[in-house]
């Protein structure tokens, strides 16, 4: 026994020994494993129930003998109450998958994992789930007494392939009344086309009589005008449909109804808005500088002063001067001729006309900041071409310009030295009844930057899309659309445009 | 040695018993009854008080109507049982100044034979709906009673946790400031809840304000025809502007 008790003491001192080594400083690393995707595009356009996502992504890995498990997951996006969970589609390398899912934006997810490190690399792609009228120009248009869209379909460019006309009616079946007005958009807007409650991309179309709000993937109507409301107003007079800080505001008769979104809501607008504590009249222009950052700028034609809102108010608010302003925001006895936003400053132009002085015209360049609101005036002569327009609209964002219709000219006024200049003149037998600047810089194969003019002539109308350099015209349009009636509003729609993708104006 | 040799034998049969799997804890105690949200609700914390208090009122009932009931969410801890199994109310006294209900004056007394076979858990289930019949007492008239009340101790049932053993409830004949009154609307008066009522033509009750808190938009609508109408009556009233109860000037804020 005392035997056995010397040799596991022996045992175990020599373990002792062998228990600590001196560090020989082996700090020879190898790099880090690196696993590289390839072969998945940021983003596929594809028609619901028609087309297959098919992909085999090249998987590398800087570590030899990697040993690949693979997954393709697809999520929805722009989720609100609830948060999307991914769907697994495939755990193959390969994917050739039928997309079922519904109009919108979804994320594709494809990862690679080395089964021996266990390191795992992910890639994604934006799915656009589209149909048929999620993509290309939406012309607003009327006959005189009745309003519908025509679609220009850009499949591959910008420029038009094919068009559908009387496209609101022939989904629809029946058109709006009313001469043709305005077009915007909220990716947001809630209703139940899918069965539940929830975000739908949804262009809502006015005209002066009529307004419904339809959603963009079926162009199915969502809300009549009678049903945008909780109590629909008894004049049926739209001026101004659209988006603006968490909200989306609506002018009817010059009455202004709000519907704050940033809080459950079923679609529908409340009440008119009060002037005041004690309901005095007002009548707002259809003119306004609204984006979605801010509260929006109104102007009350009774009063003469411009006014605010939020969508979560139930009064108008007054704005406030700012120093050295040269005109008073309020009762400052004007007309309002034309408005239009200019940046998101927020900044804009407006054409006054005096109540008193009709002969006095005033051009102001707006710093719309309810707080400290200034105008810088540009009093007009009665030989500036400005003077005598019929149409305006504003350059958004780029030159300090904007554009205006006399006659059958389109010209041009440099806001910053006041020169005119005539940019285009309308072919014999036709009159120009429309002018917008058309900015779009969401999709790199789709970006555009048109002056857009609209003729009609007989029946029919022609748009014709020009580019600019310097804010000056080229001599001949990138693209012209023609159809029957005369134009009121064009906009632009994809999968990629938002609700803050385009500054609306008149 | 023998010493040593015991003593690692030991050590090793220690060892052996060092780890063992936990017991689970199971619920050893007796069956208990408490009060508790509705029954979609009871997984969500910030409900764990909802419904604690009630408020009723016969005004939007028609004159034959000399009775209605008012519900509460009751829950039996412990599991389930296999045979029915009976829980008692009973009322306690309110001593924070309001009117207490008298039994079957104000309310049909908790043992009355006609609502006690109502408490009952049944066989196989946690959760029943406790029916509160208030009755159309003529103190209502001209006044609110209050009906306090908690699960009592039975056959069947020790009492559940101590915030959830009680309930209040309200009852009146005339409008009553519901418990989910919106701070849209301002301070609360019974002359500005009827003037509510009579320009929307709903009950602003606490049913209709907990459907208005589902859309804002339509808290939006109503406050503003509320105000609306509120500055279209003070015109056609000059000098005589609508004034509540206690004498102050009706606003919306």
């Amino acid at each position: 026994m005392k035997r056995l008790y010397i040799l596991t003491l022996a045992v175990t001192i020599a373990a002792m020994f062998t228990a600590c080594y001196k560090d020989k400083g082996n700090y020879s690393y190898t790099a880090s494993e690196v696993i590289t995707i390839t072969g998945i595009a940021p983003s596929y356009d594809k028609i619901s129930k028609q087309d297959k996502i098919t992909l085999t992504p090249t998987v590398t890995s800087s570590s030899p003998n990697a040993n690949f498990e693979y997954f393709w997951g697809i999520y929805e996006t722009n989720v609100q109450g609830s948060v999307p969970k991914i769907d697994t589609i495939a755990k193959t390398l390969s994917l050739d998958y039928l997309i079922t899912q519904s109009a919108k934006a979804w994320v594709l997810v494809f990862g690679a994992k080395n089964k021996t490190t266990g390191l795992q690399q992910l890639a994604t792609s934006t799915i656009n789930v589209i149909t048929p009228f999620t993509r290309g120009w939406y012309v607003l248009k009327d006959d005189g007494t009745s309003t519908d869209l025509d679609l220009f379909l850009t499949p591959t460019s910008i420029v038009p392939a094919s068009q559908i006309n009387n496209v609101y009616s022939l989904i629809n079946g029946k058109k709006l009344n009313g001469k043709a007005q305005f077009l915007s958009f909220d990716n947001s807007y809630k209703s139940m086309v899918t069965g539940v409650l929830g975000n739908t991309r949804a262009l809502f179309v006015t005209s002066d009589k009529d307004a419904s709000v339809i959603d963009i993937n079926s162009l199915l109507v969502i809300r009549d005008f009678n049903s945008m409301f909780y109590e629909p107003p008894t004049i049926k007079a739209p001026n101004y449909v659209g988006p603006g800080n968490s909200s989306d505001f609506f002018i009817n008769a010059g009455q202004l109804y709000s519907l704050y979104s940033m809080s459950s809501n079923v679609g529908q607008f409340a009440a008119r808005q009060l002037k005041d504590a004690l309901n005095t009249d007002y009548n707002l222009s259809k003119y306004f500088i609204n984006f979605t950052l801010a509260n929006p700028i109104f102007f009350d034609e009774i009063s003469s002063s411009f006014v605010s809102a939020g969508g979560a108010g139930t009064v108008l608010n007054s704005v406030t001067d700012a120093v050295g302003t040269a005109m008073k925001a309020n009762n400052n006895n004007k007309t309002l001729l034309y408005m239009g936003i200019k940046t998101t400053a927020p900044t804009g132009v407006a054409l006054f006309q005096d109540k008193t002085n009709t002969s006095l015209k005033i051009l102001s360049t707006i710093t719309a900041n309810t707080s400290a609101f200034n105008m810088v005036n540009d009093t007009l002569l009665n030989t500036n071409k400005l003077y005598s327009a019929t149409l305006i609209t504003t350059n958004l964002i780029d030159e300090n310009f904007i554009y205006f219709v006399v006659g059958n000219q389109v010209w041009s006024r440099n806001l910053s030295n006041k020169f005119e200049q005539l940019q285009y003149t309308a072919p014999a037998g036709e009159t120009i009844t429309f002018i917008r600047h058309k900015r779009y810089t969401s999709e790199v194969a789709y970006a555009h930057n048109y002056i857009a003019i609209g003729t009609k002539s007989g029946a029919n109308y022609t748009v014709r899309m020009f580019t600019k350099t310097s804010g000056n015209l080229a001599a001949s349009p990138d693209i012209t659309m023609t159809g029957s009636g005369s134009v009121g509003d064009i906009i632009y729609m994809s999968p990629s445009v938002g609700t803050n993708t385009y500054l609306q104006t008149y | 040695m023998k010493t040593t040799k015991y003593f690692m034998v030991a050590l090793l049969l220690l060892t052996l018993g060092a780890c063992k799997k936990e017991a689970y804890k199971m619920f050893t105690d007796v069956a208990r009854i408490q009060f508790g949200p509705d029954i979609t609700r009871i997984y969500q914390t910030s409900f764990n008080m909802a419904d604690t208090t009630k408020d009723f009122t016969f005004v939007y009932n028609l004159p034959t109507n000399k009775q209605d009931t008012v519900w509460f969410d009751v829950y039996a801890i412990g599991g389930v049982s296999n045979k029915d199994r009976t829980f008692k109310l009973q009322q306690i006294a309110d001593t924070t100044g309001a009117l207490n209900a008298v039994p079957d004056v104000d309310y049909k007394a908790f043992n009355n034979a006609s609502v006690t076979s109502k408490y009952v858990i049944k066989a196989g289930e946690r959760h029943t709906l406790a029916p509160i019949v208030l009755l159309r007492s003529a103190t209502l008239k001209t006044a609110k009673v209050t009906l306090l009340f908690k699960v009592a101790v039975s056959d069947d049932f020790q009492l559940g946790e101590t915030t959830n053993i009680w309930r209040k409830v309200t009852s009146t004949d005339r409008l009553s400031k519901p418990t989910n009154w919106s701070p849209a609307f301002g301070t609360y008066s019974v002359v500005k809840h009827q003037f509510m009522i009579d320009v929307t033509g709903k009950k602003w009750d606490q049913a209709f304000f907990s459907f208005l808190q589902t859309d804002y938009t339509l808290m939006l609508y109503y406050t503003n025809v509320c105000k609306t109408e509120l500055i279209i009556y003070n015109k056609a009233n000059p000098g005589k502007p609508l004034v509540d109860e206690t004498g102050a000037l009706v606003v919306f804020p």
